[in-house]
């Protein structure tokens, strides 16, 4: 009679242990989170680049058709103070270049505790200025952002993490050592809020999808394939209109993969190919329709979900290879490592060589998983934090 | 880092607190993100509170159904050239234009989505207008000869019909930026010339079944369209339009 009692409240106990073994003991999705924060910041950098030409268009004076809209949103009127569009031209230009300045820095992962700050209040006020242009990727991105504030997600990859690391071999100790084990649990808590966020946006927009007789019958790829609007390569996509299969096939697709996608990841071989088909899938939305920032958005978050054993094991692989390039680059001998290096036990190049690296991991796509990501419980094999935690 | 012996009574009760925070904040983001329920009504003076703008976010992405036609915008303009010869255009259609610019591009520039958003975000305005007033808005509403706005003459008409005040400004909220968008695009596609009036339209234009598609000599179903009224050029301030040209006007020309 009192076995099952007490088998429960044995279960409990160990539950609870581990649990909060999870969110305490180390930072999950280390190099996740940096491969997001990367991506995000390349995101950034590309699309602000690429929007130089039409900037006072879109979000420049050019742009006062919007600005009814903007004066009665829902934002905080010191929004007003960036991007304004009554401000002169050169005023606005050096704050965009200050958000691609900002970009870049959050690719190089330098300070990014303060960078993160900054460049989501720049962020949100750019693209608050046109409401008519706007798409999920630019709402995911600033959520996400929001969570990242949270996250430790310079550990790996990143200036900060050079910096860490000669501070540790210097023994100069960390001014902030002692709450450590804040950073790690305020790391997991956002780890969390983004895995979570990004099985909203698959799971809600399956839900929504499997109500409707397009999506039901495989036939919805082919309605948005026909409007102007997603006409980015007419050829192709008119193309796969013609083959009703191929059309059934990419419709259920796009529909299942989301709805099961926080299921997929569960288990390594699901997981591989719950993020080759996902990744697939926002590669060919991005190119097909002419949505690539919103692609990439997306799987530079899913990125989190590859585990950090599989990272490391890129890096091991890709590092030696980068480094020598980068040798090659500078003209000077392969023997010859940039201060601290000799230190490195972990195996991270000159950090100017890591970051890229990072892209190379990430197009190379999520082949190489190995693991539960950090998101799916007690993770042994997670390593050891960086120096802000001892 | 801490192991289980180590912990303190403060590291277990922030947890705590941590984790009761992103619950809710998980909960939350799924009952405004989901399908509407008699769950997440009866939360959302919460969840909407909470969300709203910061997590403000729609996955209803080409959902139930794909959005399955074409919505366009529309433009003409009378003109008086140096001579003073007065003369219609002929209609543009603003999308054409914006679309082009992404033709075959794998990192386009955002600007293309605009004319479809500014068409959705019209006809929503439009759509809310009721009895006579459609009539209203479609009928021409600019400068007379005795020096009266045509802004007026639109105002006091919409009054006639029983509008009430705030309806009047949330319409003309969206009107305006129509007619706007127009007017600077009119800058550049008729340049040299003095813009007299102003005409916009909208229109959906369907696209050809699923089940038609492979038949020879299809054709897509005709363009519906909203054809609104003449109405006085859009004031535009030369910041905004130099802003405007030097991107649309690069387009055009």
């Amino acid at each position: 009679m009192t076995a099952t009692p007490r088998s429960a409240t044995t279960w409990l106990r160990t539950t609870y242990a581990a649990g909060e073994s999870w969110m305490l003991d180390s930072r999950k999705a280390s190099y996740g989170t940096a491969v997001l924060r990367i991506g995000f910041g390349l995101i950034l950098v590309v699309q602000l680049v690429a929007g130089w030409g039409d900037r006072s268009l879109a979000w420049g004076a050019g742009r006062s058709f919007a600005q009814g809209r903007v004066d009665v949103d829902e934002l905080p009127a010191f929004l007003d103070l960036f991007f304004n569009g009554s401000a002169p031209a050169w005023a606005f230009d050096l704050q965009y270049l200050a958000l691609v300045a900002l970009s870049v820095l959050l690719v190089l992962g330098w300070r990014s505790r303060i960078v993160i700050p900054v460049l989501l209040v720049l962020y949100i006020a750019l693209f608050r200025t046109n409401p008519f242009i706007g798409d999920g990727g630019i709402q995911l991105m600033r959520i996400v952002l929001v969570y990242m504030l949270f996250a430790d997600t310079s550990g790996r990859w990143s200036l900060d993490a050079r910096r860490r690391r000669a501070a540790r071999a210097s023994g100069t100790p960390s001014r902030f050592a002692s709450w450590a084990w804040l950073g790690t649990l305020l790391h997991n808590g956002a780890v969390l809020l983004i895995a979570f966020q990004i099985f909203v946006v698959y799971v809600a927009s399956a839900m929504y999808k499997i109500q409707g007789g397009m999506w039901q019958h495989g036939t919805a790829i082919y309605y948005v394939f026909q409007l102007d609007e997603f006409s980015t390569w007419p050829q192709v996509t008119e193309l796969i209109g013609r083959s009703g299969v191929l059309v059934a096939i990419l419709s259920y697709s796009a529909v299942f993969v989301q709805l099961f996608f926080p299921f997929l990841l569960l288990r390594r071989p699901t997981r591989i190919l719950a993020l080759v088909a996902i990744t697939g899938m926002h590669l060919g939305i991005g190119v097909l329709m002419g949505l690539m920032y919103f692609s990439m958005t997306m799987i530079a978050i899913d990125a989190i979900f590859v585990r950090d054993v599989t990272y490391e094991g890129v890096q091991r692989r890709l590092a030696p290879v980068l480094r020598r390039t980068w040798d090659r680059i500078r003209r000077r001998p392969a023997a010859l490592s940039p201060d601290g290096v000799e230190a490195d036990l972990d195996g991270t190049g000159a950090p100017q060589a890591d970051e890229a690296l990072v892209p190379a991991g990430v197009s190379a796509g999520p082949g190489p998983v190995e693991g539960p990501a950090g998101a799916d419980g007690p993770d042994p094999s997670t390593t050891a934090p960086s120096a802000a935690d001892r | 880092m801490s192991t289980a012996r180590s912990r303190t009574v403060v590291q277990r009760a922030t947890m705590v607190v941590v984790v009761a925070v992103v619950s809710f904040h998980m909960l939350s983001t799924f009952l405004y993100a989901a399908p509407s329920s008699s769950l997440s009504q009866e939360a959302a003076p919460v969840t909407t509170a909470h969300m709203r703008p910061l997590f403000g976010q729609n996955w209803q992405i080409f959902a139930p159904d794909p959005q399955s036609v074409d919505l366009r915008v529309w433009v003409r303009a009378s003109t008086r050239d140096a001579e003073g010869a007065e003369s219609v255009s002929e209609w543009v259609n603003l999308g054409d234009v914006f679309n082009e610019q992404v033709r075959h591009q794998i990192l386009p520039t955002r600007t293309w989505r605009i004319p479809v958003s500014v068409n959705r975000f019209y006809t929503s305005a439009y759509g809310a207008l009721v009895g006579q007033q459609q009539a209203v808005v479609q009928a021409d509403h600019v400068a007379s000869p005795e020096g009266g706005q045509g802004r007026q003459a639109l105002t006091q008409a919409l009054l006639g019909t029983g509008a009430s005040v705030s309806g009047i400004d949330s319409y003309l909220l969206a009107e305006d930026a129509l007619y706007l968008f127009g007017t600077q695009a009119a800058h550049d596609l008729w340049p040299g010339t003095e813009l007299v009036a102003i005409q916009m339209s909208t229109s959906t234009q369907g696209v050809v079944p699923f089940e038609q598609r492979l038949v020879p000599g299809v054709q897509r179903p005709e363009e519906q369209f909203t054809r609104l009224g003449w109405r006085d050029p859009s004031p535009v301030t030369p910041e905004a339009r130099a802003g405007f040209s030097s991107v649309f006007g690069g387009w055009v020309s």
